[in-house]
């Protein structure tokens, strides 16, 4: 969702017996000690995946230069959406417009489309059929579709190029015509995986490992180790894996993963509620997500730090409004690496903003909705829905004022315990941070409790849940359960719980460190169908 | 291709001439009586889903008497002045399973008429994130017919923004218009960009712009041969995927290469809608009386004859402007002026009083406003509303407690004379899915059921409704 907004969640998510008896069992076990599966394993195509908006967004700023305008269009964000997601016939419309749009521009601009094209066209309308019109989409089309076309292929285009020029009395228009045909296709706005000789072909396997690796399409090096089969021996395979992770397009596709974890594009669109909170603006919300990939980055990325830290880091990055909203000094204009106070009152990814605000209605807080974040996206625990025919109306306000802690006790002390009770003492620690997350001690005139527990583990604030969580035995295996997803685009079936154990045994035995998890997942078997020689 | 009655006409008209004739008044084509084309052919009928999120309140929403004699409860009041237009069916039951979330069961049974579905590939994924329609939400069914002759197939607009629990690619619970499972047709809430691309994009008769859209009709061309190429070697699942994305290549190309619409004297170009660059979510009611002026231009312009009007989505968090201060569930005064006015939570959280009973009327209120605008503007003899037909209904019988009963559907217009209105209808415990299949039959389409597996299925109309 980029055009419209993910914004409002639930404020209260109201939860009753129904769906959540038994919850404890269905919470996933600690698998066996795993060993690394060694049989050969059929890789399941996943058929088609959509391109998501940023790897729409990606490929045609890599296929058509940087001049391109900013024009981001899709419906599908995620991961997961996009191997399920269709294409609407707005979405049709949105492919068309943005992408001659983004052709035009870079066909209209003499220096942009002479280093597109490569070579000299002849200077007639019909120079469109010469060898360099040939060479130009035989070049550009491999890279746009991901494999080779077939003569046909390319021949098609240059036909329609001609056609062009002729109708529109301009060589360039009519190359750029083509090549917005080109960017329209299936074979450009989906990844496709057919697996027609019984396995991922090798450029298959290229698009696989761009777009987990990077969030975009292969470069050249890359389709070219896929032309030499090198992705189908091990060696060559993971020198091209530590290749990718060494290139500056690995970087943003770590915090792509996160973003996609954790949800963040949905702070792209987030609204508050103006009279409550008159200085959150949508520049603030961004400044949110900003601050959270910035210090991904830098722990995880540049100091290769343990992702458990990212729950109870104090180091970040700020800027002015962020730095308002957190009672810091003024940094000045711009994002600045920050440590927060030792004595404050917030740490950690649930002490940032971000997290707080997407997790919050308009104006109100929801320890509910906070703990089944917790709960959902970073300990991989499955929470039942709000069962229907239930009435989650909360009990009436009465004339004693209550805070919403008080309130929620009162609904989850009858029917609706069971599941409430693994939710909200998450959440009620976090109800010291406002509905986009700046710090209060009272809700109105009434004191804040903000003790809460954790399976088994009490704690007085929300730097007490930080430390918890960093230490909770299910944070790293969840981490490694959403790579899994992140990579295959599908929930994990029965038979791949070895496989996330063996790969969480080796995550944590390295030390939790990002890089070493996207290399093991990149060139596993079950990634790429490539068993060991 | 019998409905092509206008349509030919221009195209002939247009083929001698190759320039854009003045328009031709509509009514020069009416017979006599301006109850049909001069032809014989009847007025193109025209379909609308209007929905609002979040149900109604069960014991409160059925009018007292039935037939003709009927008296509107509190929340329905504004439906006065088109009292004779409109119809209610009360006291059915949507038959749900109750094992997922209430919108996202309700959304799916009232639109797609199912349960709704949860792909393979998401086993295991919080069931509302993930789940979609079991198949094509109503009006894309009806989409497929209606619409085949004008330059949008169909046309999808809300007023408010829509409503995202999770991460998830389900979008049962965010949008009312599916074209297939994970395929959803997501609405403009911007007036000016639904303005522009109503008004402004339709093909220009000139030179140039002639070889710009041939150029593009050349382009889909070539996807769809990459479309049906490719379909062949994929999953069943994917095959679908591919033919809604096909379907949507073919509803660009119906507009790429449609000729000029014909317009009746009541066909204007609206002006440019002005939008707030500084509030870039109005309030509900702003947009929807800009969308309302719209939705019936594009009607009376022939550019659409199907349309999803999304006032609020199913499980909407928006605020409405009718009780401004008073939905807040804090614990203090201070929180009760502020409020987030989130209408959804407070509904949780207080259950039904004055204060949320204005905003179910409110809802009323704006369904009562959309079909008035359809009846202000001319079209023959009548109005605009007398071919339309519209389907006013939400996800949810009870908003507190997510049950499906006495599901709530608010029925206008006459489908060019198949439907009867002005009737309160009592079906207490009957399929709710009798009521989108009734329309189907007054919109003359061959449908023989609707509904899809046994709880859902039906092949019976409401016989009350059908002339």
């Amino acid at each position: 969702m980029t055009s419209l907004g993910r914004a409002f969640t639930l404020s209260l998510v109201l939860l009753a017996t129904a769906g959540c008896d038994g919850f404890v069992g269905i919470l996933r076990k600690k698998p066996e000690p795993p060993t690394l599966p060694t049989q050969s394993r059929a890789v399941v195509p996943i058929g088609l995946r959509v391109l998501t908006v940023s790897q729409h967004h990606n490929a045609l700023r890599g296929l058509l230069g940087d001049g391109l305008p900013p024009r981001r269009v899709g419906e599908w964000v995620t991961s997961l959406e996009a191997s399920q997601g269709g294409v609407s016939s707005q979405q049709v419309e949105d492919y068309e417009s943005a992408t001659l749009e983004a052709t035009q521009a870079a066909f209209s601009d003499a220096a942009t489309r002479d280093a597109l094209v490569g070579c000299r066209l002849r200077g007639a309308v019909e120079g469109v059929e010469d060898p360099c019109a040939t060479a130009f989409f035989t070049r550009f089309g491999r890279r746009a579709w991901r494999r080779p076309l077939t003569e046909a292929e390319v021949s098609r285009h240059v036909q329609l190029a001609r056609a062009a020029a002729v109708a529109t009395r301009d060589t360039w228009k009519g190359l750029s015509y083509a090549v917005a045909a080109l960017l329209q296709s299936p074979h450009f706005l989906y990844r496709i995986e057919l697996s027609e000789g019984g396995a991922l072909s090798a450029y298959e396997l290229a698009s696989r490992l761009s777009f987990f690796l990077w969030n975009a399409g292969p470069d050249d090096a890359l389709l070219d180790a896929a032309a030499r089969g090198d992705l189908s021996r091990r060696a060559p395979l993971r020198a091209q894996v530590q290749r990718m992770l060494e290139a500056p397009q690995a970087r943003e596709g770590l915090q792509h993963f996160f973003a996609d974890v954790l949800d963040l594009d949905a702070l792209e669109s987030l609204r508050k509620s103006a009279a409550t909170f008159p200085t959150f603006d949508h520049a603030l919300a961004l400044s949110m997500k900003e601050q959270l990939l910035r210090t991904v980055d830098d722990l995880l990325w540049v100091r290769g730090g343990d992702y458990r830290d990212l729950l109870t880091t104090r180091d970040t990055f700020v800027d002015a409004p962020l730095a308002a909203l957190y009672g810091l000094p003024d940094p000045g204009p711009g994002f600045h690496p920050v440590t927060l106070p030792a004595d404050g009152p917030r740490k950690g990814l649930l002490g940032f903003a971000g997290v707080l605000a997407l997790q919050a209605s308009a104006a109100s807080t929801s320890p509910t909705l906070r703990g089944r974040y917790i709960r959902t996206a970073l300990l991989c625990e499955n929470v039942p829905p709000p069962p229907p025919g239930v009435n989650s109306s909360l009990p009436p306000l009465g004339a004693e004022p209550k805070t919403t802690r008080q309130r929620l006790e009162a609904h989850a002390a009858g029917s609706c315990a069971s599941c409430h009770q693994v939710l909200d003492p998450l959440g009620f620690p976090l109800e010291t941070f406002d509905a986009i997350g700046g710090y209060r001690t009272h809700e109105g005139n009434l004191p804040i409790d903000a003790s809460g527990a954790l399976d088994g583990t009490r704690f007085s604030d929300a730097k007490g849940l930080a430390d918890a969580l960093g230490a909770h035995p299910k944070l790293t295996p969840c981490l490694v359960r959403k790579a899994v997803r992140y990579a295959m685009g599908r929930t994990e079936g029965a038979d791949e719980e070895p496989l996330i154990a063996a790969l969480t045994t080796r995550f944590e035995a390295q030390g939790n460190r990002l890089r070493p998890l996207l290399e093991a997942v990149a060139t596993d078997p079950a990634f790429t169908g490539v068993e060991a020689e | 291709m019998k409905r092509l009655g206008r349509r030919s006409f221009l195209r002939g008209a247009l083929g001698s001439t190759g320039v854009l004739l003045g328009l031709p008044a509509l009514e020069a084509m009416f017979n006599a009586h301006g109850t049909a084309l001069a032809d014989g052919q009847p007025l193109p009928k025209r379909f609308v889903v209007w929905f609002w999120g979040n149900g109604n309140e069960p014991e409160r929403w059925t009018p007292t008497g039935t037939g003709t004699a009927w008296t509107p409860q509190f929340v329905q009041e504004g439906l006065a002045a088109i009292k004779s237009d409109v119809s209610l069916v009360t006291g059915t039951r949507l038959p749900t399973r109750g094992v997922n979330n209430g919108h996202a069961e309700g959304a799916a049974g009232v639109l797609a008429g199912g349960d709704p579905l949860l792909s393979d590939l998401f086993k295991g994924g919080q069931d509302y994130d993930f789940m979609t329609v079991p198949g094509p939400s109503i009006d894309q069914v009806v989409a497929k017919q209606l619409g085949a002759t004008t330059p949008f197939r169909s046309i999808e607009l809300g007023a408010t923004v829509p409503h995202f629990f999770g991460g998830g690619p389900g979008r049962v619970v965010s949008f009312i218009s599916h074209t297939g499972p994970y395929t959803p047709n997501v609405p403009v809430i911007s007036p000016l960009k639904l303005f522009q691309r109503l008004f402004l994009s339709i093909p220009k008769n000139d030179p140039v712009g002639d070889a710009t859209q041939a150029l593009r009709g050349s382009i889909l061309d070539l996807v769809k041969a990459d479309l049906v190429a490719l379909t062949p070697k994929l999953s069943t699942a994917d095959q679908r995927r591919l033919a809604d994305h096909l379907d949507g290549v073919r509803a660009l190309e119906q507009r790429v290469r449609a000729l000029p619409a014909p317009a009746s004297s009541s066909c204007k170009t609206p002006g440019t809608p002005v939008e707030d660059p500084t509030n870039p979510h109005p309030s509900p009611a702003v947009t929807a009386k800009l969308m309302n002026e719209l939705a019936a231009m594009a009607f009376a312009c022939d550019l659409t004859r199907v349309l999803t009007y999304q006032f609020s989505s199913p499980g909407s968090h928006d605020a409405f402007d009718t009780a401004p201060g008073e939905l807040a569930c804090g614990p203090t005064e201070e929180d009760k002026k502020l409020g987030d006015k989130d209408f959804h939570a407070y509904v949780h959280c207080v259950g039904y009083n004055d204060t949320t009973r204005k905003v179910l009327r409110y809802f009323v209120d704006q369904f009562a406003a959309f079909v008035s605008a359809l009846k202000a503007v001319p079209e023959g003899s009548g109005t605009l509303l007398d071919a339309s037909c519209v389907l006013g209904t939400s996800e949810l019988g009870d908003g507190r407690s997510h049950s499906h009963q006495n599901f709530p559907f608010l029925l206008a217009g006459r489908a060019g004379g198949a439907l009867r209105t002005g009737l309160h209808v009592s079906l207490p415990g009957e399929n709710a899915t009798r009521v989108p299949f009734t329309l189907l039959r007054a919109l003359g389409l061959p449908n023989a059921s609707w509904g899809l597996g046994e709880r859902f299925v039906t092949r019976n109309p409401i016989s009350e409704l059908l002339t």
